[in-house]
């Protein structure tokens, strides 16, 4: 391309600028981890604390990663290959539990599971054996918060496998099925192999997320790496110590965008535009179609259907709170909005610049996947720190400034995504027709460039707000003086013990949530379409 | 012919992507209303060579000029929103959220409003896409987003066309009637055109004159006849058309009598006719109907010769028939250019 | 082109919409007064505290509302640029640390001093206590009678194996009661109740205090270690399943082996060193103390009033009696100065 010249203006340095916006806080948080004095409790953390911290997170990382890759790839093998009653509809709401953040999950299950919940109260009353009779699993687990976890993210993994599954395996499967392989052969021989690139990646993805949690690992009282880093902020006050416990979870979540990253360079995803086809889905009947269907019921059910109503229930349940959630919802809306305005431009610039250069800097293509890998915890800190250095309390509206920067650097990568994909829909050879027809720049990004993108601008849009809304740690540790966020006070009333009041707060997340992952789900379904 | 319409002359230009020179001192010339076919294996730089011409590429050295205007040099370069070169790509590039009509609009932004409609409408007819005008891309089959790919590049009357494999992705009964139409309205504009192709008998049939592109350079470039009939080179000749190389050693002594005194030879199918006065007697090995020709196998001493006939019957295998040889369809080159 | 207008164009657009939002914050008024409070409670009715005051006083409250542990670092970040006029803190212990930490300011008050019990008293007058905490045992009385567990050494007794529900040692309430355990029976004997609660366990801590009365009515356990308001809260639920939980518990404060009383825990209120106004602060705290601000500051948490018997009954869900317990004399600071020590010897017994 020979946009290069046009390059070498200042202007060239504006998607370097964002990218170290972007990247800023990240970088922060590494040095003060790297240079800054030890704390008087380091010692303290790093000889009894770190080991379990590090273990608990690993064995966490390494459950939530099965748990994940046993409901999400059968069940996209299902959703691809074979027809079944309620396929369709299964098929997005699928997706829905991304909408539901894991803290909200934890409150609702531990409340469903714990001893005195309505599942273990119902099974006595029907057994009549008592508590100390029966084993049942204890959610306040390592274990229990890798089920949790697993139950929210595995949409990710869902989504890239069936991606997977239904387009450049096919061929594949089809070959091998000639060749007499069948059922579960096929699966493990073939379909499994050929998509395992992109479950990588998806799966990567989702591990990334779970390793960023602070909710869910608090509110089960389990002892992960991202609740110690807050504990080391607060409890024992040494936000240096901190930032060192910080860069061992840096290390982990970069190590997982790494593999992230190859894995979707070799899943392949260019497809020949002129060979899609829907793949030919074998028509379950009788008693295995009610299992198919029956499998996908039960999984909705549990990560999405039964917490969900459990909260609505008990909202509803102690009638209408008194606290008014107006000062909340408000705060939400404005700090998700400015966030999601900030993020979107940063988004939209390195969008831009790495579709038009053919040799972007390595900066404007890694910055935003830096910042998404970071833990909110982390970058909070950093927040904290870049507060400290400027002399300013967080009452002022500097702390707001940060904590929208903050958003900006956490979140941009998510706006990315759906401005790439529409413009997947943009093969270059799109811009140069537009040029040889004697469009100029200007004109080129109204008529061409704008309407492509715009669905994706939507999606994008609607995905940072959500994102925001939902985030909890930095959220936590920046917000200004009476910013409470929605997720601020289901957290705050979840730790007092008042799960009856957290469920508004709760819920008004997950709704604000379904509509964007209906959206997504929406164009994920037809981005294949529209390849034809 | 219109008034506006001018040679493209490529002289002598060179494309270096680091070390590799893939475009090494070509120098083509396109003449109002000639239509060029650009052929060569992959990997020739076909595709830069166009790209060079589009102005999507910059070179690093040589002339193209439209007319008497420069479009590239070393020096400068015009950009592609300057050159009025039309461009139709392999995958059309048409853009997904404007209709057929958006799409043919496009360009004319230059025009008033009542000429924008009234030359958009006129491509719509001549392009048969009456019936689609408010279809979207994704609803056109491939023949229809062919025409208005055409239709589009050709709207704003532009000084010349590329293609690129603008006839690849089309299934064979489409190609040939949507290759018509766009050609004809290509020789109807009277500016120069080129396309990319890898068909042999797509450049062959439509070209007046054909390129072949070989390792950077071009190999030979003339009439589609002439280039046939009169390779300088195997890759020419490889290019385009069936060709098969002989050991001479392996051929009978009458044979070889008839042939050049080289040790190795080049033919095409047509090099054996069948000849009941032949004086060589082949016994068939295979014969098997390919199209309009059939193809034989023939065992010639050591040798097999595949030839190309218009038979009415396959002759039976194992038996002999009787042949001569055609001159004009064999060849030999100095074994430097092999 | 395209790009770099749109670049200038975006970094335009989003210097308006930052600059607009800074503008829709309202810019700190220096005329009309404001009291800025950091508090830990997150109560609904803490609104009509708030409220009332702004009314009575004519000014402008401003809450921040967070856990202990995160405004005091909050308060350390601000350093002297803070605008925290007052800390409201759920725990001595966690008021002693702000003290400790040299955020709050010695004030003389005798007249506010003078309201609250002797017991209740800070010796180093760095905050006033507000309201009282009772940390407690509900027990199954299907199992147990109230006088098998009225003093906490009972409740490490072999005899309760396999019975006690409690939450993790981290927990301040937990923290509170082994200082001062330690402050009343050295860190010894401290140490060796602490590995008899821990081998009378039922389960692993989990959850929180509500989480543990739960197990009782459950089944899981006969005894649970909670504060009172807990149980309360339970008992005056809308729900009927909650009702149900502390009609089957009963509870019982438990001593410490002598007649000097029990451990009672406080609500409190500190005056930061960066108050811009503290006699406006010091209202506010005499107002807490009123009547009216005591039945308010206890109506929702279900704690127990200091200076007035109003509601306290009532406050309390009281059918054990338990409003009347006396506290001891050991010194409220001395919870927060025995934390850290605390937390060592729950660490070496194995407390979770």
């Amino acid at each position: 391309m020979t946009l290069s010249s046009s390059f070498k203006t200042p202007i060239a340095i504006i998607p370097v600028l964002v990218s170290l916006i972007i990247l800023g806080p990240v970088l922060l948080a590494i040095w003060f981890g790297v240079f800054s004095p030890s704390g008087l409790s380091w010692d303290h953390i790093l000889n009894n604390r770190l080991l379990p911290y590090s273990l608990t997170t690993l064995f966490m990382l390494a459950v939530t990663g099965m748990l994940i890759v046993l409901i999400a790839v059968p069940l996209a093998w299902l959703i691809s290959l074979f027809d079944f009653p309620g396929r369709k509809i299964f098929e997005w709401c699928l997706i829905l539990p991304l909408a539901v953040p894991g803290y909200v999950l934890a409150y609702s299950w531990a409340n469903l599971a714990s001893v005195a919940g309505p599942i273990q109260s119902a099974f006595r009353d029907l057994t009549s054996l008592s508590a100390r009779d029966y084993w049942f699993p204890d959610i306040f687990t390592p274990a229990g918060l890798s089920v949790i976890l697993a139950l929210g993210l595995f949409p990710y993994v869902y989504i890239t496998a069936r991606a997977a599954f239904s387009n450049q395996s096919l061929a594949t499967l089809e070959a091998a099925r000639s060749l007499g392989m069948s059922g579960i052969r096929l699966f493990f021989k073939v379909a499994i192999p050929a998509a395992r690139p992109a479950i990588i990646a998806g799966l990567a993805l989702a591990l990334m997320e779970a390793s960023a949690d602070y909710g869910a690992a608090d509110y089960l009282g389990v002892q992960t790496l991202g609740v110690g880093i807050i504990r080391a902020w607060s409890s024992y006050g040494e936000p240096t110590s901190a930032a060192r416990l910080a860069l061992v979870l840096i290390g982990l979540a970069f190590s997982f965008m790494l593999i992230a990253n190859l894995a979707q360079g070799k899943s392949g995803v260019q497809q020949n535009s002129y060979r899609w086809t829907t793949p030919q889905r074998t028509q379950l009947t009788g008693l295995h179609a009610g299992l198919a269907c029956l499998h996908c019921i039960s999984i909705m059910l549990i990560a999405f259907g039964i917490p969900v109503l459990r909260l609505l229930w008990l909202c509803l349940e102690n009638g209408v709170p008194r606290r008014s959630v107006f000062d909340p919802v408000i705060s939400s809306i404005i700090l998700a909005s400015a966030g999601t305005a900030f993020a979107f431009i940063c988004a939209l610039t390195l969008v831009l610049s790495n579709h038009y250069r053919q040799r972007a800097p390595w900066i404007t293509r890694l910055s935003a996947a830096a910042g998404y890998a970071t833990p909110g915890a982390v970058l909070g800190l950093s927040g904290l720190f870049l507060l400290q250095m400027l002399g300013q309390s967080l009452t002022g509206i500097i702390a707001l400034l940060l904590l929208v920067w903050i958003y900006a650097s956490r979140f941009t990568a998510a706006g990315t995504e759906p401005l790439y994909a529409s413009l997947t829909r943009a093969p270059a050879s799109l811009d140069h027709a537009a040029r040889s027809l004697r469009v100029g720049r200007i004109s080129r990004f109204y008529r061409v460039d704008l309407p492509i993108l715009s669905p994706g601008a939507l999606a994008a849009g609607l995905i940072l707000f959500v994102e925001i809304l939902k985030e909890l740690p930095a959220t936590l540790m920046l917000r200004p003086f009476g910013w409470d966020t929605l997720a601020i006070r289901a957290h705050a009333y979840a730790s007092d013990e008042r799960l009856v009041e957290a469920t508004l707060p709760s819920l008004l997340i997950v709704i604000a949530g379904i509509l964007p992952v209906l959206l997504l789900s929406y164009q994920i379904t037809r981005s294949g379409e529209a390849l034809k | 012919m219109t008034s506006n319409s001018k040679a493209l002359r490529v002289e002598a230009i060179s494309k270096r992507y680091g070390k590799r020179t893939v475009i090494d001192s070509v120098s083509l010339d396109l003449q109002p209303g000639e239509i060029t076919a650009l052929v060569g294996p992959s990997g020739a730089g076909k595709t830069t060579l166009m790209r060079l011409i589009a102005g999507m590429e910059k070179l690093d050295r040589g002339t193209i000029r439209s007319g008497d205007t420069i479009l590239s040099t070393e020096a400068a370069h015009q950009p592609i929103e300057q050159r009025n070169i039309g461009l139709v790509f392999q995958d059309f590039a048409l853009f997904p959220h404007l209709s057929v009509t958006g799409n043919i609009m496009f360009g004319l932004h230059t025009k008033d409003r009542a000429e924008r409609q009234s030359i958009t409408q006129d491509w719509i007819d001549r392009m048969r896409l009456g019936n689609r005008r408010d279809a979207f891309p994704h609803q056109l089959s491939g023949g229809e987003q062919q025409r208005v790919a055409i239709a589009r590049a050709m709207a704003p009357e532009p000084h010349a066309l590329l293609m690129d494999e603008p006839f690849s992705g089309l299934d064979p009964e489409l190609r040939h009637a949507t290759r018509q139409t766009a050609l004809s309205v290509v020789r109807e504009a009277g500016i120069p055109a080129l396309f990319v192709t890898h068909d042999h008998a797509e450049a062959l049939r439509h070209a007046d004159q054909i390129a072949v592109l070989n390792a950077g350079t071009i190999a030979q470039s003339g009439s589609p006849d002439e280039l046939y009939m009169k390779p300088n080179s195997l890759s020419v000749a490889t290019a385009l058309g069936d060709i098969q190389s002989v050991d001479t050693a392996q051929l009978p002594d009458a044979l070889k009598a008839e042939l050049p005194d080289v040790p190795k030879l080049f033919m095409r199918p047509e090099a054996l006719k069948l000849d009941p006065n032949g004086q060589h007697e082949f016994k068939v090995i295979r014969a098997n109907r390919a199209g309009t020709l059939c193809e034989l196998t023939l065992a010639a001493g050591n040798a097999e010769l595949v030839c190309g006939y218009i038979l009415d019957q396959l002759p039976p295998v194992n038996t002999s028939v009787n042949v001569s040889i055609n001159s004009h369809y064999v060849f030999s080159w100095p074994v430097s250019d092999l | 082109m395209t790009e770099q207008v749109m670049s200038y164009f975006k970094t335009i657009l989003s210097l308006i919409f930052l600059g607009g939002l800074s503008a829709c914050t309202p810019p700190p008024t220096e005329s009309s007064e404001t009291l800025t409070i950091y508090s830990a409670r997150h109560y609904d009715s803490d609104q009509i505290i708030y409220q009332t005051f702004e009314q009575m006083h004519g000014v402008k409250v401003e809450v921040r509302e967070a856990n202990a542990d995160q405004l005091l670092e909050t308060l350390k970040a601000e350093g002297d640029n803070s605008e925290a006029d007052l800390v409201i803190a759920s725990d001595a212990g966690a008021l002693w640390r702000f003290s400790d930490a040299g955020l709050t300011q010695k004030v003389s008050a005798p007249e506010i001093v003078s309201q609250i019990p002797a017991a209740y008293h800070d010796p180093d007058g760095d905050w006033f206590s507000l309201s009282r905490r009772l940390r407690l045992v509900a027990f199954d009385p299907d199992m147990f009678r109230a006088s098998d567990l009225d003093t906490w050494g009972k409740l490490a007794d072999p005899a309760k194996s396999g019975e006690i529900c409690v939450r993790s040692s981290s927990n301040i309430y937990n923290l509170s009661l082994m200082s001062e355990m330690i402050a009343r029976v050295g860190p010894d004997e401290a140490s060796e109740w602490a590995a008899g609660i821990v081998a009378n366990m039922a389960r692993q801590p989990q959850g929180g205090d509500t989480d543990q009365i739960r197990a009782v009515a459950a089944g899981e356990c006969g005894i649970a270690i909670a504060n009172h308001y807990y149980w309360a809260r339970l008992a005056d639920s809308g729900v009927g399943a909650d009702r149900a939980v502390a009609d089957a518990t009963r509870l019982v404060v438990p001593g410490f082996g002598d007649d000097l009383g029990a451990h009672i825990n406080i609500t409190g209120v500190a005056i930061t060193k960066t108050a811009g106004n503290v006699d406006l602060a010091l209202d506010f705290v005499s107002f807490l103390l009123s009547d009216e601000g005591q039945a308010l500051l206890v109506e929702e948490t279900k704690e127990l009033p200091l200076t007035s018997q109003i509601s306290a009954e009532a406050a309390a869900g009281d059918t054990d009696n338990i409003a009347s317990v006396e506290r001891s004399s050991v010194a409220l600071s001395r919870f927060g100065e025995n934390q850290a020590e605390a937390q060592i010897l729950f660490d070496l017994a194995g407390w979770n």
